[in-house]
């Protein structure tokens, strides 16, 4: 018969690593009832998550900090701690004054974006996270730096990520220079930024959106940069690009007027969209992405100021020919009716090809200049040797005029004829 | 094929498995003692039981082979039991190991799995009931496999959430060695956490 297994009767040590795998502070706390050898294993957990409705049913006098504090000082060698229920700069001061020696993740709810704070040396909780000056992943949401916190250099930083601040630019600029080796840098929801600088020898991955008007100016210089996404610039210099693989621009409610950047070799992904791009910023960006597999292209209207102009010619056959290792094309609305042959397809090489072509999506939005339009999806089937699937997405389609309807049948028959590749969303 | 070097493992109740010394050395424990040179006789494994040595070497397997799908993108399923019908061996060996290996798993779809599907089948390897839970972390712990160790404690920590401490008594079996005075200060203490 076999002697069925108790938990009561396992080791010490794998009583611990087991109960180190618990991280929702409601669970560890309640473990430490559960016998002896439990409450005695409660100083190895790892991880500590206190939820946001920590707190819902308090009773007796303890704050939520006096509670968080309990738990936490009653670990040895607590590595992540996340806080989402509400404390004050006081408590976290004393919780990371326990937590320093073996802190490496910290992850914070903030919610002080609307805190007036008017001594810019004094108790705040973004100075207080100076404490724990050996973590290497940090996360902050709500977050408001409008002062230069006052933190010593992270040399361990590796990870940060702000969700949801409201910032000063040279408060900003200030915290980034205590974090000189960080590889991800990750700022989303963030008002107030008008202009940053950020120089980050270590970088790789790089993700920022800028609310307001859309006319912030980054210059960012990490030599190892491979990934970055940025929304809200009008202005974007970026000089060492030899390892930029995955680029994306946005600006949902500005102009892109400057983009600057070194050689794209290693570029695969390039992104651009917004209501309006320069035609300068354009044409360079689809210039320097010449090696580009996988294209996406959804800008409005070009024009250099505030009248929004719709976008000059494109010719096909130069387009394809200057990006010749197209794999995937996502093209949108105005810029997929801007694309045409020109006269150059009646004189085309014979020897034209868009050889690496597999999909494409094609997004509609009106009806005008259809039989330009269906000239160019004839024109991508014929070249485009390799192409797998065509996506035609044109059911909404602004205009309700007779030509739309014209336009719907042309582009059906089209899918007829071509029934294995092209299909209608 | 290259012909893979086999190590012979015995577990406590008698049964001989034979496995590629990839797999075997996904145990730390194992692999010092191949190290030291105990690598060509049998290998035996008091504390593991021939039911859990089984679902172990049905872990370690899975994960060398997404490991070497990761490194060389196309994969070789290396079935044991081919490699055991071709070896030479003794004839009480080869019948035992005949036996065992006409039960390893030997699923195709096992080896095509991208390597993100390997949580999917970590998730269903450890969907046991506890008895088993807790049989795997010892031999991990005594066998030294830190992955497996690490998928069972989770395991069994996910099924404490959101459980009273009655509750976990109950499924864990274990008893409540506090005095009553003694766990009414600790309730008080952390009254937060508990209903």
């Amino acid at each position: 018969m076999n002697l069925q297994k108790e938990m009561d009767s396992l080791p010490d040590a794998i009583v611990q690593y087991i109960l180190s795998h618990l991280s929702n502070a409601k669970d560890v706390a309640a473990s430490t009832c559960v016998s002896k050898q439990w409450k005695d294993s409660i100083p190895y957990i790892k991880s500590l998550y206190f939820p946001r409705n920590l707190y819902d049913n308090l009773t007796g006098g303890d704050t939520p900090d006096n509670i968080v504090n309990k738990l936490l000082s009653s670990t040895t060698r607590l590595e992540e701690l996340v806080v989402y229920c509400p404390f004050t700069a006081a408590g976290l001061a004393s919780w990371l004054s326990h937590l320093w020696p073996s802190l490496k993740l910290l992850e914070l709810r903030m919610d002080n974006l609307f805190e007036q704070q008017s001594l810019p040396d004094g108790p705040s909780k973004l100075n207080c996270i100076r404490i724990v000056n050996n973590i290497e992943s940090l996360k902050l949401w709500g977050v408001l730096i409008v002062h230069s916190p006052n933190w010593e250099t992270f040399h361990n930083l590796r990870n940060l990520e702000i969700v949801g601040a409201r910032v000063e630019d040279s408060a900003l600029s200030d915290a980034l220079l205590a974090c000189p080796n960080l590889t991800n840098l990750s700022i989303l929801a963030c008002e107030g930024l008008k202009s940053i600088s950020i120089s980050l020898p270590s970088l790789v991955n790089c993700k920022l959106d800028f609310y307001g008007v859309g006319n912030c100016s980054l210059s960012l210089t990490s030599p190892y940069i491979e990934s970055l996404e940025v929304q809200g610039c009008s202005w974007i210099k970026v000089l060492e690009t030899h390892c930029l693989r995955n680029l994306s621009i946005a600006n949902n409610s500005g102009r892109v007027y400057m983009v600057d950047f070194g050689k794209l070799g290693a570029l695969e992904f390039l992104s651009i969209r917004g209501v309006q791009w320069g035609w300068e910023a354009v044409s360079k960006m689809l210039h320097m992405a010449s090696e580009v597999k996988d294209l996406y292209m959804k800008v409005e209207f070009t024009g250099d100021y505030d009248v929004l102009l719709p976008f000059p010619e494109i010719d096909l056959v130069d387009f394809f020919n200057s990006h010749p290792k197209l794999e995937k094309f996502y093209i949108h609305g105005a810029m997929f009716a801007a694309l045409c042959q020109k006269n150059s397809l009646k004189n085309v090489d014979s020897s034209f090809m868009i050889p690496s072509l597999e999909e494409v999506v094609i997004t509609a939005r009106s009806p005008l200049n259809a039989e330009q339009k269906m000239s160019t999806l004839e024109s991508l089937i014929k070249y485009g040797v390799n192409l797998k699937k065509m996506r035609i997405r044109i059911l909404d389609m602004k205009s309700s005029h007779s030509s739309a309807d014209e336009f719907f049948q042309d582009v059906c028959r089209f899918r007829h004829f071509n029934h294995n590749i092209v299909s209608i969303e | 094929m290259s012909s893979k070097k086999m190590i012979t493992l015995k577990s406590s109740d008698g049964r001989i498995f034979e496995v590629e010394e990839a797999v075997a050395q996904e145990s730390q424990t194992i692999k010092h003692m191949i190290e030291d040179g105990y690598g060509n006789s049998v290998i035996p494994l008091p504390n593991v039981t021939g039911r859990i040595l089984y679902k172990i070497i049905e872990f370690c397997t899975k994960h060398v082979a997404v490991e070497e799908d990761i490194k060389q993108k196309s994969v070789e399923p290396t079935v044991v039991v081919e490699d055991v019908k071709q070896k030479s061996v003794e004839p009480t060996v080869v019948e035992d190991v005949k036996q065992k290996s006409v039960e390893l798993p030997v699923d195709d779809d096992a080896w095509d799995a991208e390597p993100s599907d390997i949580d999917e089948w970590d998730a269903q390897f450890i969907d046991v009931d506890e008895s088993t839970m807790f049989e795997l972390i010892v031999a991990s712990n005594y066998l030294n496999i830190k992955r497996l160790m690490d998928l069972s404690a989770q395991a069994i920590a996910d099924m404490m959430k959101d459980k009273t401490v009655e509750e976990i008594r109950k499924i864990f079996n274990i008893q409540n060695d506090f005095t009553p005075e003694e766990e009414m200060k600790i309730r008080n203490e952390n009254s937060w956490a508990y209903e």
